[in-house]
């Protein structure tokens, strides 16, 4: 059997040559990745001695507290957000109902967003709402630094005993719809 | 951004595996000592052509190929992108494997004894899918509330190195070849990301609407050679082959075989390979992260006495609880040790062959049998059965048939040729045959080839 370099080389070069590829297609590769996050944001629980001051021995109608909000720090996230949505549940235990503003300002203490009021009725239990934000229809949302959570209590005939054990608990959660 | 999610995929489904299971147990051919030190050797001496007395390459992939991905057919990408992702387990894998064998030389001290040493290159990456957080990235974690996403699917190992190694096979009795091989080995670059473990979930919290938990988390990549002295990252491709040669950082290793006659036709061979280490000291860097976390948002106090920035808080109690670091500490890498093993029952019509010393031995044109590999890997060792049958053509033409189980693929055919030009022996090998006419359907691809100067 006559058998040369040249020979063997041709027999192992077939075997690549003949490689089949031709049923792929790498022109169309167009990955969206489209990842939904969602965070826990503000939570509180008030009670009863929280809107009722005892050195004057009368109510506060109105509590506020401020954060930095700083999800729109990162230039990745505001790159790539179509979307925002926000939802709150409350459980109103007061035989009182309140409205809860919720605001967001930029670095400049300029507002961002202000999310309409919530009144939530004496004892209700279950209070579930939600407000999503269309990021190319609001861009200035994407300055938003800080966010003011103001719990206002509506007036009424009865006024808070501070000895009698009412509470308010807030929820909420951001989810972002991200197009990477 | 796109492609890289695309790059980060695909290279993190990678992994290497040397098996050059053609070669192992074969015409006696010079491959075979690097695969069996025991193995016998009826040569006088051997030169290996320089960078192609051994050449192996070998791609793998389990739990989709090619073809899922990018068939062309009317599927969106996207939608072929799901359905692999859906397809995929966490201890599928992607690996790759090459060894060039730059110098390789043997000979005879007597008629007992053959010493062989030389110089290879290896390059050796594998890489578990970490399905949790491909898709964890990918879909985000809203539609995955109280589900536990494990870090202890990252799991990567890769190595670039240079292996000076020599070798002894000697003949005990008319039954028995036992052989050693020490090895010196010089990483040029090594990553390893081992032994996570821990949990991320989103679930459902009294204190808020969800909660987002880091339990017990417990992960690192170690590096070296990827970095220089100054901490600049080494972007020259010829600092990391001079590495290779005892320019980086040492290791030892050693290998052992046998070969064991039950009967002039019933043959035993096995090797344990790679039983050796490499100390990183030099050139590493190492991130660490460690830590438990529970965030359920901001808790506004409404306590006017004392105003908080509650997300400054968060930031610092996570900081505080998770830790972070980078470090430069040395640390030892273990090497994929590999098992191999054969049983080979010689049958046909008998054959003589002249050997160094004038004397003669006995062949069969044909032998049927099966081996075994195995190859140490982080999450579990990477398992293969082939069975074979070997045909003799000639007293200088040999081939061999297989067929091969194991991760990859049940379907697995290989064949091998191992042929005696002149003083030139060369040795050739293709595994998976049915794939290589459709490597776009094929899990795994190898080749396997020699060219030396063999002296009878």
């Amino acid at each position: 059997m006559n058998i040369s370099i040249k020979n063997v080389v041709t027999v192992f070069s077939l075997c690549f040559l003949i490689s089949c590829t031709d049923n792929l297609n790498f022109d169309e590769i167009n990955l969206n990745v489209d990842p939904v996050i969602t965070a826990p944001l503000v939570y509180f629980e008030l009670d009863q001695n929280d809107f009722f001051d005892t050195a004057s021995a009368s109510e506060i109608p109105m509590i506020s507290d401020t954060s930095d909000f700083r999800v729109f720090k990162s230039s990745a996230i505001r790159n790539d957000i179509i979307q925002a949505v926000f939802d709150f549940e409350i459980e109103n235990r007061f035989d009182r109902s309140f409205e809860v503003n919720i605001v967001f300002y930029d670095g400049n203490d300029n507002i961002t967003r202000t999310i309409p009021s919530f009144n939530i009725a004496a004892q209700d239990l279950n209070y579930v709402v939600s407000d999503s934000i269309e990021i190319a229809a609001f861009p200035v949302f994407l300055t938003s630094r800080k966010v003011k959570v103001e719990v206002k209590l509506n007036p009424s005939s009865s006024q808070i005993d501070p000895n009698i054990y009412q509470i308010i608990k807030f929820k909420s959660t951001g989810t972002f719809y991200l197009s990477i | 951004m796109k492609k890289i999610v695309l790059l980060i995929f695909l290279i993190s489904a990678i992994s290497l595996k040397s098996q050059q299971k053609l070669a192992f147990s074969f015409a006696e051919s010079p491959q075979t000592l690097l695969l069996n030190p025991g193995a016998e050797t009826n040569f006088r001496s051997h030169y290996g052509i320089p960078m192609l007395s051994d050449f192996s390459f070998n791609i793998g992939l389990t739990g989709f190929n090619l073809n899922d991905l990018f068939s062309n057919d009317s599927r969106a990408f996207r939608t072929r992108f799901e359905q692999v992702l859906n397809k995929i387990n966490s201890t599928d894998y992607m690996s790759f494997n090459t060894k060039v064998d730059v110098l390789n030389v043997g000979f005879r001290l007597d008629k007992k004894t053959y010493l062989s040493f030389g110089f290879y290159e290896e390059l050796d990456f594998i890489s578990y899918m970490p399905k949790d957080f491909i898709e964890l990235f990918y879909y985000g974690n809203e539609p995955f509330l109280n589900r536990s996403f494990s870090l202890s699917q990252v799991s990567l190992k890769g190595d670039f190195l240079g292996v000076l190694h020599a070798g002894i096979s000697k003949k005990i009795s008319e039954k028995l070849n036992i052989g050693a091989r020490v090895k010196i080995y010089s990483s040029s670059i090594n990553i390893e990301s081992l032994n996570n473990y821990g949990t991320y979930v989103s679930s459902t919290s009294n204190e808020n609407i969800i909660r987002q938990s880091l339990n017990n988390i417990n992960g690192q990549i170690r590096t070296s050679g990827i970095v220089d002295a100054d901490d600049e990252y080494v972007d020259d491709p010829n600092e990391y082959f001079s590495r290779t040669f005892l320019g980086g950082n040492l290791g030892l290793g050693l290998d052992v075989g046998l070969t064991y006659h039950f009967t002039p036709q019933l043959e035993f061979s096995g090797s344990l390979l790679d039983i050796g280490f490499i100390k990183h000291s030099k050139n590493t860097k190492n991130f660490n992260i460690e830590g438990d976390y529970v965030l359920d948002g901001l808790n506004f106090q409404y306590d006017s006495s004392s105003l908080s920035n509650y997300w400054q808080q968060v930031e610092q109690d996570f900081k505080d609880k998770v830790i972070t670091e980078q470090t430069y500490e040395g640390y030892t890498s273990w090497r994929p040790m590999k098992i191999n093993a054969a049983f080979k029952y010689s049958f046909g019509e008998r054959r003589d062959k002249s050997c160094y010393s004038k004397t003669h031995k006995e062949y069969y044109y044909n032998a049927i049998g099966f081996q075994i590999h195995n190859t140490m890997r982080p999450i579990k060792p990477q398992f293969s059965f082939t069975s074979f049958y070997e045909a003799s053509l000639s007293k200088k033409i040999h081939t061999k048939f297989t067929h091969t189980i194991n991760d990859y693929s049940s379907t697995i055919f290989g064949a091998a040729t191992s042929l005696q030009l002149g003083k030139l022996h060369v040795f050739g090998g293709l595994d998976n045959i049915l794939g290589v006419a459709d490597v776009s359907t094929a899990n795994t691809v190898a080749f396997n080839f020699g060219f030396n100067i063999v002296i009878d």
